[in-house]
């Protein structure tokens, strides 16, 4: 009997032994910290710094990777010579995009991505450039959220989340006018 | 009704009926006619499936017969502002001009039909074309597939498009009435590829690929085609395609290849392709590649279904040779093209190849062999080592990386290896100061983005060679104190100024970049104090040291650039 017991505490505690502990922590609120900052960085009043100097000697070839500090505020890495770039790059792009959204003509899926709604009243040309300066910015976007799980080491599977996360930020820093898609789908005007 | 499947045919005959201004009837027999001078419509509209239409203005010369049993006729037709859209506005045309003629006979199933546009607008998503610039003409014989009732096929023969500035393809096909099926054979002949590839590629994908949009390609295309869609197996495009006087010019001085002459079978398709590999060629005069130029040669390409590949080749560069061997990209129409290839390098001369690329002067060889170079789903990896004989020793550098290839910010990255190259080399190559002797180290974890790098852990350390002195200026002193994090004029002291160098019994460091923080240490550590020089043991000794330090790296390149001014 005794020796059966003693058995059997063994096999619990080589269990509990062979347990892993796995702490899974997801920086929500910093990802989010991060997205309101990048988002007014790129489409409101901040701007980012321009990443593109000149190269003159063999240190210059450190330069577009060393030209930036870390973010201040932010406690997650959003400093990246690549999340430098496509912000940069959005942040050039939010002026051209930003008329089509008050007149409608865009909107701002619940994914957190641009789309076009209603072009009609522009000419042929000026759909043909939006629809790619769209499919150019949506492409950053998603960019962007890979970039940001890369850099702080955060897996693939956690992309979503932050891209749901600035999904949230894009439509609460949407201007007045601007149509969004809640997450039921529908479209509503700002 | 021979061809009076769409709604537009069937209102403008429905009108035609109603307002002809000479209608004359005989039993079982109708006739209309039309003045030369045109039969005017104006504002006509409507919309079919979901496509919206609309006519600002219509003019028909000529005459339909109808009878009970169908009917027969010619007309010549021109139109204004003639729009055409979807539901989204996504694909669309709009103030066409056009003209054109149709004839049919309802009885045999056959009809011809020839228009010429002018001018208007064209959409299809993020394609644009201004048909002002580029005028076209289609025409062709047309007949219904006999024997079928209903009929199910129109046949067209003798067809052609020609489009101004760009080209014409000539050939016969069918397409199903119902819409689920199209075949198509002739020849494509494009003299004004430049034209065809700024409007077709460059435009509309540059905003998304910017090296695409600022790329350019030159030459004249031909092909033989075979092709065909179905709704059940998608497409499949057989044939062969030609260049000739081809040129492509990248970003700058980027990429640049002349004299291209290419003659390359085509396999490509979802559907069921021929299974046998056909032979072609892709031939250039000369090529550069980042300033470096690679002479003219001739490839030789098999290509079976969805796959290519090229013969072993060898192409002569920077005084020597670079062999390109088992080069196969498969998976050519899937959206996930994976492509494969080693590498051997010989004799490349380091000093040609500072001087094309801009890197700071350099002497050496650059030999090697990477075997096995795998690209696909974004993602780069390789197997193998480039060897360089550099500064007096070896540099290798292995394990070539990329990632995120198809993303905005793509990365590379690889490993580095020093052996016992020469402190005097690299430091006169680097302007900074002079340091004599030889030194060994690695660079771990080389990642660049945007051509920066982002990340590394490096180190290296000097080790003794027989008949090398080890020794340090006082401009190296001066710049290892300010990169340590020391003051700009360490050897103030008077007794110290008296030399112009000193001696050191041991050189290097350890250091490492890391979401854009620098930390520096010193190869030895004593007393809480990381020796990046420990002196020699004779007098006057210099030991030159740092703390351990963790920096901004954009910090650390200011340090480096104030040091070697």
């Amino acid at each position: 009997m005794m020796r059966t017991l003693g058995r059997s505490v063994a096999m619990i505690l080589f269990i509990l032994a062979g347990c892993l502990t796995v702490n899974v922590y997801f920086p929500a609120p910093e990802v989010r910290n991060a997205a309101e900052k990048i988002v007014e960085e790129t489409w409101g009043d901040g701007s980012p710094e321009d990443t593109d100097k000149g190269r003159t000697g063999w240190i210059d070839f450190l330069l577009p990777a060393a030209a930036y500090a870390a973010e201040p505020g932010v406690n997650i890495d959003v400093s990246s010579a690549a999340i430098r770039k496509l912000k940069a790059a959005m942040s050039e792009r939010a002026a051209q995009l930003k008329p089509y959204l008050r007149s409608g003509g865009l909107g701002i899926t619940n994914a957190g991505l641009l789309v076009v709604r209603e072009l009609k009243d522009i000419s042929l040309r000026d759909r043909a450039q939006v629809s790619r300066w769209v499919d150019a910015e949506n492409r950053d976007r998603l960019s962007l959220y890979s970039e940001i799980a890369r850099a702080n080491d955060l897996g693939d599977g956690d992309v979503p989340r932050i891209q749901k996360i600035f999904a949230e930020t894009w439509a609460s820093k949407a201007e007045s006018g601007w149509w969004i898609q809640s997450p039921s789908g529908d479209w509503t005007q700002r | 009704m021979a061809f009076g499947r769409c709604g537009l045919e069937r209102a403008l005959i429905l009108a035609i009926l109603v307002v002809a201004s000479t209608v004359s009837v005989a039993p079982a027999q109708i006739r209309l006619e039309f003045p030369e001078s045109g039969m005017k419509f104006a504002d006509l509209a409507g919309e079919v499936g979901g496509v919206s239409w609309a006519i600002r203005e219509l003019s028909l010369v000529g005459s339909i017969d109808v009878t009970g049993a169908g009917g027969e006729g010619s007309l010549r037709f021109e139109a204004s502002g003639v729009s055409v859209h979807d539901a989204d506005f996504k694909r669309a045309v709009d103030s066409v001009r056009l003209e054109g003629s149709i004839d049919f006979d309802s009885s045999t199933g056959k009809g011809a039909v020839k228009i010429l546009v002018f001018e208007g607008e064209f959409l299809w998503d993020r394609f644009y074309a201004d048909l002002a610039l580029f005028p076209f003409a289609l025409s062709g014989d047309l007949a219904l597939d006999p024997g079928a009732s209903p009929a199910r096929l129109l046949r067209f023969s003798a067809s052609e498009i020609a489009i101004a500035g760009i080209g014409q393809a000539r050939g016969h096909g069918a397409v199903a009435l119902d819409g689920s099926s199209v075949v198509w054979a002739g020849d494509v002949d494009v003299p004004g590829l430049d034209r065809l590839y700024g409007l077709a590629v460059s435009e509309p994908l540059g905003e998304r690929r910017p090296r695409v949009g600022q790329t350019s390609v030159d030459g004249r295309a031909s092909a033989s085609i075979d092709a065909s869609w179905s709704e059940s197996d998608g497409y499949r495009l057989v044939g062969e395609a030609r260049l000739r006087d081809g040129a492509v010019f990248g970003d700058g001085p980027g990429f640049q290849i002349g004299g291209l002459s290419v003659d390359l079978p085509l396999r490509l398709g979802t559907a069921a392709l021929p299974k046998d590999r056909r032979a072609g060629s892709i031939r250039f005069d000369g090529c550069s590649v980042q300033g470096v130029d690679i002479a003219g040669t001739a490839l030789k390409v098999g290509v079976g279904p969805n796959t290519l590949r090229i013969e072993p080749v060898v192409l002569s560069l920077l005084g020597g040779t670079a062999t390109v061997k088992q080069f196969e990209a498969t998976e050519l129409v899937s959206g996930h093209p994976q492509i494969r290839m080693g590498i051997d390098v010989s004799s490349w001369d380091l000093a040609r190849l500072a001087r094309s690329t801009g890197l700071p002067p350099l002497a050496g060889t650059i030999s090697g062999s990477i075997p096995q170079i795998e690209i696909g789903n974004g993602v780069m990896r390789s197997v193998g080592e480039i060897v360089a004989e550099v500064f007096g020793g070896v540099v290798r550098a292995r394990n070539l990386r990329g990632a995120d290839l198809r993303s905005s910010v793509p990365s590379f990255g690889f490993d580095l290896d020093f052996d016992k190259i020469s402190l005097a080399d690299l430091t006169r190559v680097l302007s900074f100061g002079h340091i004599s002797g030889v030194a060994s180290g690695d660079v771990r974890n080389l990642e660049f983005v945007s051509w920066g790098p982002v990340a590394f852990d490096a180190q290296l350390q000097s080790t003794p060679a027989d008949g090398v002195r080890q020794i340090l200026s006082v401009e190296a002193v001066r710049q290892l104190s300010v990169v340590g994090g020391g003051p700009s004029d360490p050897l103030s002291r008077q007794v110290l100024k008296l030399f112009d160098e000193y001696g050191y019994k041991k050189l290097g460091f350890r250091c490492s970049l890391r979401k854009d923080v620098f930390e520096l240490d010193g190869f030895e550590v004593r007393d809480d104090r990381h020796y990046l020089v420990v002196g020699s043991t004779l007098p006057p000794r210099v030991d030159v040291v740092t703390h351990n330090r963790t920096i901004s790296f954009s910090e650390m390149v200011s340090y480096l650039t104030w040091a070697t001014q």
